[in-house]
C-alpha cells in the first residue's frame, strides 16, 4: 500500500496529492509538466516535498510533522527513469548487478531470463539499442529487490514497433515479480494494457482516480480533444504455423484468430486498433473478415461524435464506432455482440517471453 | 644537450619534478571536491568561492607569493624558504586550472545518472566513484596535466616564497634565471629539458585518455 499526501510547489502551480494506492499496479495518466514526475520523485526520496506524508506500507518515507525523511538510497524504491539512463561505462552485467542486492531480491539470471537479455550481458551499455536499453534499466531497478517499482514513461522515444515490443516486456516482468508498481504514461492505451488503477493528474491536482475503463469513459464523456488512438494490446498464443495463404492462427482464450503474415509457434503480444474493429449484433454471413468474435458488451461511453465500447472477448477490447451506429444497433451494456476484425488489422508486435 | 646540465642543474630539474607532483597530489583530492560542489551546488556561496578560486589564476604571481609570505609569517615562519613552500606555491596557482577543467567535465554529466546510482541503493562516495570518477576520467587527466604543467613551470609566487637557494629550492624556471642573468651557457638545455617533460606529460595524459576509450569499446565485444 502506497500513502502519498504531500504538498510541493512549483512553477507555475503547487503539486498536491491525497492519495492511498492499494492495486498491484497503478497508471499515472496526464500531460506534460503536470507534476506526474515530481509525484514520483517524492516517493524515490530525489525530491522533498514541502509538507506531508508518504509511506509504503508500514513505513514512513516522508513525514513532515514527525520530521521523518528517509534518505533516497535507503527507501529500496526501484526507479526507471525515461531514455533508461544506464551508466554507459560499464557492462550490461555490472549495470544490472549495481545495486547488490542479489541476495535478498530476484535472482539475475531470472530477470535475464524474462528480459531476454543473456546476449547482451557482456556487452558495454553504452551499445544497446534503445530497446534492449529500456529492458536492461528495468532489469537493474528489479534486481535491487525494490518495495515499489517507478516506471516513469519508461517509453519515451522509442518507435511505434519497439514501443509495444518493450510494453510486453513490462508485463512480463510484472507478471513474474510480485511488487506494487506506480507507471507514468501519456498513452492510456498502454495504461489499459497494463494497469488495475488509474491516476489522472492536471496541474498538479488528482483529477480522477478509478479503473482504466471508468479513465476512458470519462475522457469520451468529456469529449476531451483529441481522444487518444485507442489500440489494443493483448496476448497470444500462435498455435500453428503460416499456411498456403500466409497467415497463422491464433488462440486469445476460447477463440481463435486468424492473422496475416508469418509468426513462429508460441506467445506473442498482438495489438489491433480499437478503430480498425466492428460490431454487429447478428452473426454476419458471408463476410471477408476472417475473425468473427462472440463477445458482451460492458461499457458504452460516448460523446456528441464518438462512441468507445468495451466488450469482453476474453479480453476486453475497446471498439470504436460512430454514435449513429451505436443507436441504429441498439446497444446496450450487458447484450452479446459479434466483433469483426480483418486478418490484416491485428498486428504482431513480437515474441515475448512469458513468466514461468 | 642534457649531457651538459651539471649536478646543480640536474638538481633543480629533480627539484621541479618533486615540488611539481607534491603540488598536484596535494591539491588534487580537495579540487575534485570543489569542483563536485561547484558543478552540482545551487548554494549562495558559490559565487564567491568561483571568485576565491580564480584570483590565483588572474593576479600578478608575485603578488600570489607576497601574499602567501605574509599568511606563512602568520602561521608558520619555518615553512617559509623550503621546498614545502614551493610546493605551496605551485599548488595554489595551479588549483583553479585543475578546478575549472574537472568542473567543466562533472558539469557535462548526466546528474540523473547519479540520482539513478542513489535509487539503487549507493552511497555518495559510491556514486563519485563509480560513476562520476570513470565519466568525467578524461578531464581528470586533462585537468591533472594542465595544473601540474602550470606547477612545473611556476616562477613568480616560487622566487618570493621560497627563493632560489641552488639544490633546495631552486626549480627548472629559477635555474634559468640564473643562468640567464649571468650569461650562462645551461640556459638551453635547461630550456629543452622542460619542453621534453611537458611533452611526456601530454603524451602520458593523451595515452590514459586513449587506454580509456579503449576499454570502453574492448568492454562492447
Amino acid at each position: 500500500m502506497l500513502r502519498a499526501k504531500l504538498q510541493k510547489q512549483l512553477e507555475p502551480f503547487v503539486l498536491q496529492t491525497d492519495l492511498t494506492l492499494n492495486a498491484r499496479v497503478t497508471g499515472v495518466f496526464g500531460s506534460s509538466g503536470c507534476g506526474k514526475t515530481t509525484l514520483l520523485n517524492c516517493i524515490a526520496g530525489l525530491t522533498n516535498p514541502d509538507e506531508g506524508i508518504i509511506r509504503v506500507g508500514e513505513t514512513d518515507f516522508y513525514d513532515s510533522t514527525k520530521r521523518i525523511n528517509v534518505p533516497c538510497r535507503h527507501r529500496q524504491v526501484g526507479y526507471v527513469f525515461q531514455e533508461g539512463l544506464l551508466f554507459d561505462h560499464l557492462t550490461v552485467r555490472q549495470n544490472l548487478t549495481y545495486s547488490r542486492h542479489e541476495r535478498t531480491g530476484p535472482k539475475l539470471e531470472q530477470v535475464v531470463d524474462v528480459l531476454e537479455l543473456g546476449h547482451v550481458l557482456h556487452r558495454s551499455a553504452s551499445k544497446l539499442s534503445g530497446g534492449e536499453s529500456r529492458r536492461v534499466a528495468i532489469g537493474r531497478a528489479i534486481l535491487s529487490a525494490p518495495r515499489l517499482l517507478l516506471l516513469d514513461e519508461p517509453l519515451t522515444g522509442l518507435d511505434r514497433r519497439m514501443s509495444g515490443k518493450t510494453l510486453s516486456y513490462i508485463q512480463s516482468v510484472l507478471d513474474a515479480f510480485d511488487m506494487q508498481t506506480i507507471y507514468v504514461s501519456h498513452s492510456i492505451s498502454d495504461i489499459v494494457y497494463l494497469c488495475n488503477e488509474v491516476v489522472v493528474v492536471d496541474r498538479g491536482k488528482v483529477i480522477q482516480q478509478g479503473t482504466p475503463t471508468e479513465l476512458l469513459g470519462a475522457m469520451v464523456s468529456a469529449d476531451r480533444a483529441p481522444l487518444p488512438t485507442l489500440k489494443n494490446i493483448f496476448p497470444l498464443t500462435i498455435c500453428k504455423s503460416p499456411g498456403s495463404d500466409s497467415t497463422v492462427t491464433g488462440k486469445l482464450g476460447d477463440q481463435t484468430l486468424i492473422i496475416s503474415g508469418n509468426a513462429p509457434e508460441g506467445d506473442v503480444t498482438a495489438m489491433v486498433y480499437a478503430r480498425d474493429v466492428i460490431l454487429a449484433n447478428q452473426k454476419p454471413i458471408g463476410i471477408s473478415a476472417r475473425n468473427v468474435l462472440s463477445g458482451r458488451i460492458e461499457r458504452i461511453e460516448s460523446n456528441d461524435a464518438r462512441c468507445v465500447v468495451s466488450v469482453d472477448v476474453g479480453v476486453m477490447w475497446m471498439v470504436e464506432i460512430t454514435r449513429s451506429a451505436r443507436d441504429e444497433l441498439k446497444l446496450e451494456v450487458a447484450a452479446d455482440v459479434f466483433v469483426i476484425v480483418k486478418a490484416s488489422a491485428i498486428q504482431l508486435i513480437e515474441t515475448t517471453p512469458r513468466p514461468r | 644537450m642534457l649531457a651538459f646540465l651539471d649536478s646543480i642543474e640536474w638538481m633543480a630539474v629533480a627539484i621541479s619534478l618533486k615540488v611539481s607532483v607534491c603540488a598536484i597530489a596535494i591539491i588534487i583530492v580537495p579540487s575534485m571536491l570543489l569542483a563536485t560542489w561547484l558543478a552540482r551546488s545551487n548554494s549562495r556561496l558559490k559565487a564567491i568561492v568561483e571568485t576565491l578560486i580564480v584570483v590565483p589564476l588572474v593576479l600578478p604571481p608575485v603578488i600570489v607569493g607576497i601574499g602567501l609570505l605574509v599568511l606563512m609569517g602568520s602561521v608558520s615562519k619555518s615553512l617559509a624558504f623550503t621546498w614545502w613552500a614551493a610546493v605551496v606555491a605551485s599548488g595554489i596557482v595551479s588549483v583553479p586550472l585543475l578546478v575549472r577543467t574537472l568542473r567543466a567535465g562533472i558539469e557535462s554529466i548526466d546528474p540523473r545518472l547519479s540520482q539513478v546510482a542513489t535509487t539503487l541503493g549507493a552511497s555518495p562516495f559510491r556514486v563519485w566513484m563509480t560513476i562520476t570518477l570513470p565519466q568525467c576520467w578524461p578531464a581528470l587527466v586533462g585537468g591533472v596535466t594542465l595544473a601540474w604543467a602550470r606547477a612545473i613551470g611556476e616562477f613568480g609566487a616560487t622566487l618570493i616564497v621560497a627563493g632560489n637557494i641552488q639544490g633546495k629550492t631552486q626549480t627548472i624556471p629559477l635555474a634559468m634565471y640564473t643562468q640567464w642573468q649571468v650569461g650562462g651557457r645551461n640556459v638551453w638545455p635547461l630550456a629543452l629539458a622542460s619542453v621534453l617533460i611537458a611533452l611526456t606529460a601530454v603524451f602520458v595524459s593523451e595515452s590514459l585518455i586513449r587506454k580509456g576509450r579503449k576499454n570502453r569499446v574492448n568492454a562492447s565485444g
